[in-house]
Order: structure tokens, then sequence, then C-alpha cells
């Protein structure tokens, strides 16, 4: 499939092994997110699928595998445990069309909301810092929070943090999106500001890869749902057969004992 | 005669000349808060019986010379090291410092050291203070009393003053104006000692070149009876004289 | 100073301390403020670059660079400083002029360690012996510049090294998963937000610094505690200001100085520190998130 082609998934990660030392985390896992498609990733915790995202965007390396991000495939140096990608550029050029929303929201403490959302672009991307302000207040607009754009960090509740740190992800304008646990650090009330851009962004068609212990968010936005235990895939199909016809006993249990 | 002045004229050039080709600057170094052997005067310059001496020895020597100070616990190896020439600072020359450093004749007689000290009846077996490094201190060790060292010798005074020793043991030249002028505070105690074999330059052991030049100007001073003159003027009639 | 000055001793009362306090070695005594407070200017910029290359150092992943940052904070410190002011200064002197000595004098024959002697030939003295008397004290503060900096450079360097390990992984993640370089992520993250972790520890190395200027009288170069006690001490009559012994005054001066200076200090220093921690996960980061919630 030619890398230009609408068909080529975003991601494609394929037979994917990873170990911490002894333990193996991932015992060979595939993953297909194709363009405009949302995939949750579930399972309890422990099962992997934090590390199976961090692995799509390179800050994980594994030891066995292949991972294509847009047809083009990793090149790797060395084997097992030595195993790293052969080529910085490479590496950037992956990072920068994957931008990531983590569970601590991680915005740079000593940076403004603005100058956290420009960040990237101007330095990484080395865009105009002009153009990227009018894109990151934008942005800011677009999660409702335009007005805290010279707030710091440390000044803002956990819901507003987590939407300033999807816009910093939205203003790298990337092929794909990578949540990772989105909502999980957020109190009740402070989740479904967040939850809610999340979903307008699915329905948007942007392609995105979205961890989540949140069954709710994961059964209306995604397009492919994927249960990992133990660093398997134990179950994968629409959200709609998962959730409302899973056939394995693990799903069953899983599923039962995250509604209670 | 006219033959014996161009001569003198004639080695008075070629010493002049000599002395412009080598073009040498002698550092003298010294400790600067030994009065009045040398101190440094109210103008910030230094001062003293040693600050005279040297200069006019210099200019017997036809050296060009320029005064440092530098702290009495670190004046010989900074002189080994190079940082000045020679020093002038009122050091007694004793046979313990002429193992590492070379000394000139002496321009100040073996003098008398003394105990000072705030009533005539005190132990001098006690606690005595004296400057650290000095001929003195070495003495008041082996005399069985307890030594009290101090950085400077004004300080060794001052420790009898605030009771912290009960005698301070010096330079009978350098304490007897501070006890002159103490308004019957202090007082000599006991008999004066004799230590050492006077005072003199001291100097590298290699550079004998220089040390032949100062011990003739020293001479020199000694045999028209300058040397004396200055003597006296610093330290008062009554002090011992060449 | 004034012509009414000519005669001290033939003056009284407020005309004599104005005299007094006016003389060339109380001016001296002034000028050394001035001395103490370039020292600081200079030597704090220079301990800071020293500790910053020192931390950077024994971050690298090259190991011998690492090893060679982490030897120069713990031997440095590990030295007590007084004999560093002592030894350090003599053997870098030496050093110096035994290579100027190689350059200048090739064909010099005479050994230059002669026992306890050392003889460079003259050309090769470091200011010449013929230099006049300010080229020797610039040198001698030089070298207390130099002396400060390695000592107090490695001080910071520890500092720093902690600082920098205190900066969160996950800031520093963040910032690898948006694309940066190592360079780019010690640049623009680490390196802006290490300050609020290094500030408390670089205060106190500023304060004891300020405490440490006396240590300057070893590297023969006159400060205000060397002036404080010459000036002291009691003066007799070979002296034209004689004076019982008053450097019990002259010290309250230098602690009321000392004191003044450590205030201003401490009120930059938590100035600086405000403005450092604004949105910073720190307590006073915290602290500051309440009032605005």
């Amino acid at each position: 499939m030619p890398a230009d082609s609408p068909d080529t998934p975003v991601i494609e990660i394929r037979d994917l092994h990873k170990c911490y030392g002894p333990l193996e985390v991932l015992k060979g896992v595939d993953l297909v997110a194709p363009r405009g498609h949302v995939v949750s990733l579930i399972g309890s915790s422990g099962s992997g699928k934090s590390t199976l995202l961090r692995c799509c965007n390179l800050l994980e390396d594994s030891q066995q595998g292949e991972v294509r991000f847009e047809g083009e495939a990793v090149r790797w140096k060395g084997e097992g445990l030595a195993r790293h990608p052969a080529d910085r550029a490479q590496v950037t050029r992956i990072r920068t069309n994957l931008s990531m929303v983590f569970q601590q929201f991680n915005l740079w403490a000593h940076l403004t909301i603005l100058q956290n959302v420009m960040e990237a672009p101007v330095t990484v991307l080395k865009r105009d810092p002009k153009e990227v302000e009018a894109k990151a207040r934008q942005y800011l607009a677009k999660v409702g929070i335009e007005d805290k754009a010279d707030a710091w960090p440390a000044q803002l509740s956990g819901g507003q943090q987590q939407r300033a740190a999807i816009a910093r992800a939205l203003c790298m304008e990337p092929r794909a999106l990578l949540f990772d646990e989105p909502t999980s650090a957020l109190d009740p009330e402070l989740e479904q500001e967040v939850v809610r851009v999340i979903k307008a962004l699915a329905d948007e068609g942007r392609t995105m890869i979205l961890v989540t212990h949140d069954m709710k968010l994961a059964a209306d936005c995604s397009d492919h749902v994927i249960f990992l235990h133990q660093g398997r895939i134990e179950e994968e199909g629409p959200p709609a057969s998962l959730f409302g016809n899973p056939s394995s006993d693990r799903l069953r249990g899983f599923l039962s004992a995250t509604a209670a | 005669m006219k033959k014996l002045l161009l001569a003198t004229a004639l080695i008075a050039v070629s010493g002049a000349a000599l002395a412009e080709s080598h073009g040498q600057t002698v550092r003298l170094g010294t400790e600067g808060a030994y009065p009045p052997f040398n101190f440094i005067n109210d103008a910030g310059e230094i001062a003293g019986f040693e600050r005279e001496v040297g200069d006019e020895l210099c200019a017997r020597a036809e050296l060009t010379c320029e005064w440092v100070t530098n702290e009495w616990d670190s004046i010989i190896p900074n002189l080994q090291s190079g940082n000045y020439d020679v020093i002038i600072a009122g050091m007694s020359i004793t046979k313990e410092r002429d193992e590492v450093i070379d000394f000139s004749q002496n321009y100040f007689p073996p003098a008398a050291s003394a105990y000072v000290a705030l009533t005539a009846d005190a132990d001098l077996k006690g606690t005595v203070s004296a400057q650290v490094s000095t001929i003195q201190a070495g003495y008041v060790a082996e005399s069985g009393a307890t030594l009290l060292e101090f950085a400077t010798p004004d300080e060794s005074v001052a420790a009898v003053r605030n009771g912290e020793a009960v005698a301070v043991f010096a330079d009978k030249d350098f304490l007897a104006p501070i006890v002159a002028e103490s308004n019957g505070e202090l007082m000599f105690v006991g008999e004066p000692v004799q230590l050492g074999g006077g005072v003199g330059l001291g100097l590298r052991e290699s550079d004998t070149e220089l040390k032949d030049k100062l011990n003739a100007a020293i001479q020199s001073m000694k045999d028209d009876g300058s040397l004396n003159a200055l003597i006296e003027k610093h330290f008062g009639p009554e002090t011992a004289k060449f | 100073m004034f012509a009414a000055c000519a005669d001290p001793k033939a003056i009284e009362g407020l005309t004599w301390a104005a005299c007094y306090l006016t003389s060339g070695k109380h001016l001296d005594f002034y000028w050394s403020f001035v001395t103490v407070l370039m020292l600081l200017a200079i030597t704090a910029p220079a301990a800071l670059a020293m500790g910053f290359a020192g931390a950077t150092a024994a971050r690298s992943r090259f190991l011998p660079l690492s090893l060679l940052g982490k030897a120069y904070a713990a031997i440095v410190r590990g030295v007590p400083d007084i004999v560093f002011f002592l030894f350090f200064v003599i053997a870098l002197d030496q050093g110096i002029e035994w290579m100027k000595h190689q350059i200048v004098c090739p064909d010099w024959t005479e050994p230059v360690r002669q026992g306890l002697e050392f003889r460079v030939c003259p050309q090769a003295k470091v200011p010449l012996g013929s230099s006049s008397a300010i080229w020797h004290q610039a040198y001698g503060f030089g070298l207390a510049v130099f002396t400060f900096a390695i000592v107090f450079g490695a001080f910071a360097a520890n500092v720093l090294y902690g600082a920098m390990s205190a900066v969160p992984r996950s800031q520093l993640e963040t910032a690898e998963a948006y694309g940066m370089s190592q360079g780019q992520v010690f640049r623009r993250i680490l390196v802006p937000q290490m300050w609020v972790y290094a500030l408390p520890g670089l205060s106190n190395l500023w304060m004891i610094l300020i405490k440490a200027t006396p240590l300057l009288f070893l590297l023969g170069v006159k400060d205000i505690v060397y002036w404080a006690r010459e000036l002291g001490g009691s003066k007799t009559q070979a002296y034209e200001y004689p004076h019982p012994d008053w450097r019990l005054w002259y010290f309250l001066g230098l602690l009321v100085f000392y004191l003044l200076f450590t205030k201003v200090s401490e009120i930059v220093l938590a100035r600086l520190s405000a403005r450092l921690s604004h949105g910073q996960a720190t307590a006073a980061g915290e602290a500051m998130r309440k009032v605005a919630a």
C-alpha cells in the first residue's frame, strides 16, 4: 500500500513484544488505527494498554515486532533488550505527528498556558511564532479556555489543565492523537468537561487512540475497541458487539467489575 | 687622582649600564605590622626602620626596589616560590631558618627579647603569648610555659590586656614604646633574654649574587655610621648599636 | 587629605576624627569594600558557570565526562577551603609560571625546582618582576577570583546536579513525546525548571561566599577584615594617629556591613524565588494555586 493512500493506517503495529527486564508486558500485540478512526484500548491496570500506546510514539522501546507510521516501518538497530530506533529524524517525524495527552496533563510548569501550546510547534517544527500564536489561541478557544492563555498551569483546575494539554496536542496539527487515561486523574465533576472535548474531536473525524478506563467514553466514541489482558489481546471488535455481546469470560468479568 | 676619579666614574657608569641591561626589579617582602621595624603608616605606605634601611640598601647596591607586604605566616614559602626576592621583616637569624633560606649579615644587632605583663608578679611559666613562628614563640615553648600564638604581634599584646595570657614575650624594641605609652598598665617583667643572631635579610639560597650585593651595602652602612643613626632614630638612644 | 591634617598630633576632636578617617590607610580600607563587592560580582557568575559545567558534565552519558564532573565536585568539596586557598593558589601560580618558562626560556639550563625553591627565568615571572604594583595586585585578584570560582563552582555543581535530578521525569518525557531532541529538552525544559529547585542551595552558597571573602587575605589581596584588624590595632607614637586598641569598633562596623549585605541578599533572593516558582509543582507553586482558587 503506498504511503499516501487514504487506506494506509496512520499506525500499524504487528506482533509487538515488550519486556521490562524479565517481565514481559506485551506478548505479541497487533494494533491498526486507520485514518479517521478512534481505537480504544481497555483492560485492567497492568494489562499493558498504556505501554502499547507509548510504543506507538516510541516513548518505549520494544524487543520484537513492527511499528509502522503511515506505512513507513520504524528502523531499528540492535537486538532484544538492546533494540532501539536507528533513525533520530524518523523518531522526531513520528512523534511530531502523534501528539500525546497524558493522565497527569504534564503541562510544562515554567510556561504559561499559551506558551505551553506554542512551545513544540515553534521549537520543534520551527513554525513562525506569530502564526502559531494565532493558532494556539484558536485551539484554546476550541477547548473553552481562551481566557486562561496567560495563566500558569498551577493556577488551573485539573479539567482546565487537561483541556490545555489537548489544545497543546492539537496545535501540533498531528496525524493522530494519543490519549493516555485522559480523565483518570480528574474529579467526576471535572471529568465531563474533558469527555465533551474528546467526543467533539472524535466527531470531527480525527484519528485517535484512546487508553481509558471510562467504558462509556469508549463505547460512545470508538470505532474499534481492543480489550487487553496480561499483555495479550483477549478480544476486539466494534464497541456495539464488544460491550453488547462480549464473548470471553475475562471481558465479561472486567465489564461487570467496571460497571459496579 | 684624576685617573682614580675616571675609574670610579667608569665603574659607576658600567654599573648603571649593567643594572639597566638587567632591568631587574628586586621585590622586598615585609609584614607591615611590626612597628617600629615595619608598619603601614596612616598614608597606607610601608614605613619604619626597615623601610628606610631597605631603601638605602637598594640605593647603595644600585637596585630598583619595590615593596610588598605578606602575612608573617607564609613569608618564607612565598620567598621560595619567588613572589618577592628579599624578606626584610624584623626576622631574627636562627639556625632553623638558615636551613631553608639564606641570611645576609645582620642589620640590627642581636637584641633582647622581654616579657611584658599587667603585674610585676606575673607567672612567666603560666600562659604566655607570642607571635606565631617567631624566635620568641620557640623560646616560650621550651621555657615550660603554655604558649598562646597569634598571627600578628599586635594581637599577642592585646591578649595580655584582655587577660587571655599572663604575659607576652616579644622583641624588647617592639614592646618598649607600647609599655611607655600604656600609662603604667603594662610593665616589663623578668630579665631580658638574648635570642638569635640579630636581624638579617632573608634570601633564597640560590640568590648568592644578590646576597653579596646586599651584604656589601649593609657593610658600607655599618662603616659610615648611617645604620646606627637609623637605629637611634627609630629605637631611641638606649638601644644596642653596632 | 585636608590642609588642616598636615600635623595630626597638633589637632584634636572632630578635626582629628575627620583627618583620621580620611587618612590614606582609611581610603585603602574603604576601597577594600569595593574590592570585596567586585570579587563577589565576578566570582558569583563565574562559580555558577563552573557549577553548571560540572553538573552538565556529571549528567553526561559519556562516562569519562560524567566521571570528570563528579570527581570535580567530590574532590574540591572534600578538601578544606583553607588548604585549597593556601596550596592550590601556590600550585596554580607556579604552574602558570612553569608553562610560561617552557615557552619564553627554552635555553634555561638550571633546574626550576631547587630544593624548596621555585626558580623560573626572570622573563617567565607572572607578572614580570619589573611590572608595576597594580599588575601584581590585579594578578593576585585574578588568582583569587579563579580559586573562589573553582571552590564555589564545585558546591554549585552539586546543587545544580541535584536540582536537575529534581525536575520531574514526566516534564522531560512530555517534551520528548512532542519531538524535542535531548538538547532541546535540556535547554527548553530542564534548565528553566531546575532553578526553582536550585535556588535554596544557591542562596546558601551565596551567603557562604559573602562570609568567605576574608579568605582573600590568604591570597595576598587585602580585604576589609585585614584592614579592620590593621586599623583597629593599638597604635604607638610611631604612627601619625596613635590610639589604643579600637578593633572592637572596626569589627562592629564590619558586622553591620555584613548583616546589611546578607539582609539585602535575602530580600533579593526571596523575590527571585517567588518569581521562579510561579507555575511550578513545588510547595510555593501549590500555595499560589490555592490563593488563586
